[in-house]
């Protein structure tokens, strides 16, 4: 019962936003904002198949008109192939039209870089490319 | 509310005392990675087709070497699904999980008067150094990658994709040395127990953190006296079952014990050996120094 009611503490504590790491090479919350993910939609520019991360780039055209080249973190490619996405499904929809569910860096990090959740390229299919840190699901994705 | 807690728990100390409540008070909606959609909604096609993906039947008895024992070799996946499931969606909870927390639960570790503010430190940013024993093992659990196992009567090669870690076991009565050198995977002695093969473990460096996902109730570091005690079973084709005692009279008030934790065997022939390493390399910017002064200095 007392642990109970200090665990729904601890969930609102874990709720207001502090840091607390989920993966295990680096805390997602000391570099990226968890509570300020967003819509990207643009074009993809291209693909850096690396370990331990793998990152794409997209050039973004912003409210203001201006376009903004972003970078975007994602899991391991050994991680990505094993679910059914490889470099070849990247390479060959550069310069085609792409969206992301990403969640930027923190405020006095680097600019037009985050942690990408989910993405849709060219070909029109949802695939799950990092941590899914926020409480919605793919059909909740919007274009 | 419970969904959200889960999420949080595969923690790695930060927060101390209070994510090891967390952790324990917690009890799994879907597993990290995963989600189910709400009610009335109909699931998008994701790339992966996980939603077919179920527990593994036995698959038959565990083979045999030719000394009479199971023979462990295989790639074997921290889940119940024999694939890697690492940011799957959507998916059956029986075959992602390592184990069913309400029928063996894992509690968080008891610390002596002292201990716990003594040996438990925040995680730092950058955990890409070796894991250690058990670490190693146990971390799987939230990393879903998989162990490779080489197995003959002589020896028994443990190899890791993430962390990129191999421990070289040998058998054959192998004791450990009267004052053996600390190392990341410790110093590790081999026999068997009927099916059962067991393993102990002694002299891990210091600095080598224990965390282990769920119910490891947050990362803590051991002491000199650290004793590790691993039993493997192949309990059938297609299963393996790890479970770990730690036991350091120094930091714990008594051993702490994982619950059973289940592996599976790889069932695609294709699945091949991946490479992992989670560095701070920062060669890849050097390189990119090279290609772009070629790009600036092109036609000069």
């Amino acid at each position: 019962m007392r642990l109970g009611f200090f665990a729904v503490l601890i969930a609102a504590f874990a709720l207001s936003g502090a840091a607390v790491p989920v993966s295990a090479h680096h805390g997602f919350a000391v570099e990226f904002d968890g509570s300020k993910c967003m819509d990207l939609k643009g074009t993809l520019t291209g693909i850096d198949w690396e370990n331990p991360h793998a990152y794409f780039h997209m050039d973004v055209k912003n409210a203001a008109g201006k376009v903004e080249a972003w970078s975007l973190e994602m899991i391991t490619p050994n991680a990505l192939k094993r679910n059914g996405t490889t470099r070849q499904d990247f390479t060959g929809n550069i310069g085609k039209p792409m969206a992301a569910r990403a969640c930027p860096t923190k405020a006095g990090g680097t600019q037009y870089r985050g942690s990408a959740e989910f993405l849709e390229l060219a070909d029109g299919q949802v695939r799950i490319v990092g941590q899914l840190v926020e409480k919605i699901t793919p059909e909740q994705f919007h274009f | 509310m419970t969904a959200m807690k889960r999420r949080f728990c595969n923690c790695l100390g930060s927060g101390g005392v209070v994510l090891a409540a967390l952790c324990m008070a917690s009890t799994p909606a879907f597993p990290q990675g995963s989600y189910r959609p709400g009610p009335g909604k109909t699931p998008v096609p994701v790339v992966g087709g996980f939603d077919k993906i179920h527990p593994l039947p036995p698959g038959g008895p565990a083979p045999r070497m030719s000394d009479g024992h199971p023979d462990l070799t295989g790639r074997w996946y921290p889940n119940a699904a024999g694939k890697m499931l690492q940011f799957a969606y959507p998916l059956d909870p029986a075959a992602i999980r390592q184990f069913d927390p309400k029928a063996t639960p894992e509690v968080a570790p008891s610390f002596k008067p002292g201990m716990e503010a003594k040996y438990k430190r925040p995680a730092p940013y950058g955990e890409c150094d070796q894991a250690g024993t058990p670490s190693t093992t146990l971390e799987q659990d939230a990393q879903h990658a998989p162990m490779e196992l080489i197995a003959t009567p002589g020896r028994l090669a443990m190899l890791y994709e993430y962390p990129l870690d191999v421990r070289m076991v040998y058998m054959g009565g192998r004791q450990h040395p009267k004052d053996p050198d600390p190392t990341f995977n410790g110093d590790t002695t081999a026999r068997w127990e009927g099916d059962t093969l067991v393993l102990d473990v002694i002299a891990i460096d210091e600095r080598m953190r224990n965390f282990g996902g769920e119910g490891g109730g947050g990362g803590w570091f051991p002491s000199a006296q650290e004793h590790i005690t691993e039993r493997i079973t192949r309990t059938s084709k297609n299963y393996l079952t790890y479970e770990i005692t730690i036991e350091d009279p120094v930091v714990l008030a008594k051993p702490w014990k994982s619950a059973p934790r289940t592996w599976s065997l790889a069932q695609d022939p294709h699945d091949e050996w991946g490479e992992v390493f989670c560095t701070l390399n920062q060669e890849p910017d050097e390189y990119k120094k090279i290609k772009e002064h070629d790009a600036q200095t092109k036609g000069k």
